[in-house]
């Protein structure tokens, strides 16, 4: 029984650190965290990283936070709330039309929802559900490291009546492997740019950014930008997965996205007429892997790892209204937010026909 | 106090027989409700008045989840600061030991209803028009666009799927001004959308950008009229601007006159104010930026007078033009006419001229 213990002890320890290279030294990815309380002005997107680190995306600071969230190991129990965007509005003192859930995750540690909304008036809230009822995420006198995104000319300049112009929105967030990387709309050029940069943040130390291509059918190609993306291996190397404001879904290997190069990435398949993916994560089922799309009219979509492995070519000739990789529409239409809770388990986040919007638990086995 | 300077008492007793003359004092601070303090007296005649706050809560009217925020005892009575401040108009419920013993109303909001302009101001637009900007006479509020703007064609009939329906909308820091894209998997030749639907506006047609009543600003005060402006669509613009072919009107030394440079085409607003620069060197002079009406002409006015010399016009790369084309790339470059995108040059684009 002792051994037990010690072994449990021992998985514990090594599940909350990364080893740095080939040195074996354990990496602690709070050594550089600061306690303060950090003036977070607004959170567009969130993800989970290494220990437990919740990072957020604030677009109005043009920064990403890093926050130790000291979650305990929680029971992981199945998640489920009825008609949520009215118990959040009701906990936030106001009408449900005031209100607009911004992203959702789950801790990968404690199993619970982590909730970022905003009021129409702009201001945040970061939440977590406790049970049946949500508390705020407490960001007073905390362990955090930040680290500022605008980088770009003329940041700062404003129009004729000295109003500040240019605003450069996160579209998505996501850690993997040591880096966070992020993607943003610019409210006036029409592009996409993602950053990628090195956790934990080092103020001196330069952030990729760089243009990232796609083509359509091999014969018009723009940078237009991305909406949701998810990083992960395939064919055993590592791939930025992303989903267009304009349909594409689209691969990049990620030892090419360098600071400054202009990388043109693979289209591998065109999801539907009017439809924006909103959420991308990876599912293993009996072996075998698949992303899951939530999407903006289209039912929550399954797609193979095999298929994008095997479908080599970028899409090249004129299709009917989605093509490339095959996909498999799952029974779950107006899934706004998906996310892992366990191996076999993840929480969605539906629109569901009463108009009610409803956070439930549903097996792999049923994706 | 940081400006909490005006309070306002407001209190509608439930149980009139207990409370007549309690006050609820609601502190406002930038035309926001941000906390509440309810009268000890109130407190007092209800059983167990500690000196804990556990058993306060406060409540939407209709509601019986209770507000996140915090609660604690100050000399006057109970201080509640809600996680958001309350909403204007709405009525909220008191609670001490599980009893409603008061509420309290917000005052809707008296500001002016917001007024709407919109850009570009042209009366003829590309029919591959990617961008349109509202500029508002103070911040509103988000997520409301969806239901508000329309396109109408010159029947009246709305145009469907028109606008990209982004969430996060995209505004500037006060929100002030919001960006509306047109679809652009609509404009992107060969894409399937673009197949089927085709592109969102059609070379020849009348139009009409309409924003409709009711779009709440950031304290809930709508648009009370109806705001739009007419274009018509012309033929489609698939070439890059050309910062060589603008036209330098350069100022006389030793003035204050402004610099101007006329675009042969309507460059996007927010880019010609933001992404357009003068210098003497490497110097980056301060000044106004101003554009004509219709986004044609560029006048620099620099806070000191000019003196005699060279200067630099430093245009950045981002710059486009209304259909979306920087000076780097078409917004969809035509691979079978050698119109790669591929080529990465300077990030910016320079013109000389000189001060005489």
């Amino acid at each position: 029984m002792m051994m037990k213990k010690i072994l449990i002890l021992v998985l514990g320890v090594t599940g909350c650190y990364a080893f740095a290279g080939n040195t074996g030294d354990p990496v602690d990815f709070t050594e550089n965290f600061v306690t303060g309380t950090p003036v977070i002005k607004s959170v567009s997107a969130l993800a989970f990283g290494p220990q437990g680190i919740l990072f957020i995306g604030d677009s109005r600071s043009a920064a990403i936070y890093a926050i130790e969230t000291a979650d305990k190991s929680g029971a992981g129990d199945k998640i489920e709330m009825k008609s949520v965007d009215r118990q959040l509005a009701a906990a936030l003192g106001t009408t449900v039309d005031n209100i607009a859930i911004q992203d959702l995750v789950v801790h990968p540690v404690s199993k619970k929802v982590y909730v970022a909304v905003h009021h129409t008036d702009g201001t945040p809230a970061l939440l977590i559900l406790d049970g049946d009822r949500f508390v705020p995420v407490n960001l007073s006198n905390i362990r955090y490291s930040s680290i500022a995104i605008s980088n770009v000319v003329s940041e700062e300049a404003k129009d004729g009546r000295g109003r500040p112009l240019r605003v450069w929105t996160i579209s998505d967030l996501g850690y993997y492997e040591g880096k966070v990387m992020v993607t943003g709309l610019s409210n006036q050029e029409f592009s996409s740019t993602f950053r990628s940069i090195p956790f934990p943040f080092r103020q001196d130390e330069e952030m990729a950014s760089l243009e990232i291509y796609h083509a359509s059918h091999g014969q018009y190609e723009t940078n237009s930008p991305i909406r949701t993306f998810t990083a992960t291996e395939l064919d055993g190397k590592p791939y930025l997965v992303a989903s267009y404001t304009c349909t594409p879904l689209v691969i990049f290997p990620i030892d090419q996205l360098k600071s400054g190069q202009h990388v043109k990435g693979r289209t591998v398949a065109e999801l539907g007429n009017r439809n924006t993916p909103l959420d991308i994560v990876t599912m293993k089922k009996e072996g075998k892997s698949y992303l899951l799309l939530a999407n903006s009219s289209r039912a929550l979509m399954r797609i193979s790892y095999d298929e994008i492995v095997s479908f080599k070519e970028s899409l090249s000739s004129p299709v009917e209204n989605t093509a490339g990789v095959e996909f498999t529409a799952l029974p779950y239409v107006n899934v706004l937010q998906v996310d892992k809770l366990d191996d076999e388990r993840f929480v969605l986040l539906q629109r569901k026909a009463d108009g009610n919007l409803d956070l439930m638990t549903v097996d792999s086995a049923r994706l | 106090m940081h400006g909490r300077n005006l309070i306002v008492v407001a209190f509608i007793a439930l149980f009139s027989d207990n409370l007549t003359g309690q006050p609820v004092v609601i502190h406002l601070s930038g035309g926001k409700a941000h906390s509440v303090t309810i009268h000890k007296a109130i407190l007092e005649h209800y059983p167990g008045h500690p000196d804990s706050v556990f058993h306060f809560k406060i409540t939407l009217e209709d509601q019986t989840t209770p507000l996140i925020g915090t609660a604690e005892w100050m000399d006057a009575g109970i201080r509640f600061t809600p996680l958001w401040a309350f909403s204007p108009g709405l009525r909220y419920n008191i609670h001490w030991n599980n009893r409603a013993v008061t509420c309290f109303e917000i005052p809707a909001s008296e500001s002016d209803p917001p007024e709407v302009n919109f850009y570009p101001r042209a009366d003829t637009l590309p029919e591959n028009l990617l961008k349109i900007y509202l500029f508002f006479s103070g911040p509103m509020s988000e997520g409301q666009a969806h239901n508000h703007v329309r396109i109408l064609n010159d029947r009246g009939d709305t145009l469907n799927g028109v606008f990209l329906d982004l969430r996060p909308e995209l505004w500037n820091e006060d929100r002030t001004l919001l960006t509306l894209w047109l679809d652009p998997g609509r404009i992107k030749r060969e894409l399937i959308l673009n197949r089927e639907m085709g592109a969102p506006l059609q070379a020849g047609q009348l139009y009409r950008v309409v924003v409709l009543p009711g779009w709440r600003d950031r304290l809930g005060t709508p648009t009370r009229r109806l705001f739009s402006k007419s274009f018509y669509a012309g033929r489609a613009d698939r070439t890059k601007p050309d910062a060589n072919r603008w036209q330098i009107t350069a100022p006389v030394a030793g003035t204050v006159d402004p610099l101007a440079i006329s675009f042969d085409e309507t460059i996007d607003y927010a880019l010609a104010m933001n992404a357009i620069h003068v210098h003497a060197g490497k110097q980056m002079l301060e000044g106004t930026v101003k554009l004509d009406g219709k986004a044609k002409t560029w006048h620099f006015v620099p806070d000191r007078p000019w003196h005699a010399g060279n200067y630099t016009l430093i245009i950045e790369n981002r710059l486009e033009d209304l259909a979306g084309n920087n000076l780097d790339r078409l917004f969809d470059s035509d691979l079978h006419h050698n119109e790669s995108a591929l080529v990465i040059r300077e990030r910016i684009f320079q013109r000389k001229f000189r001060i005489r």
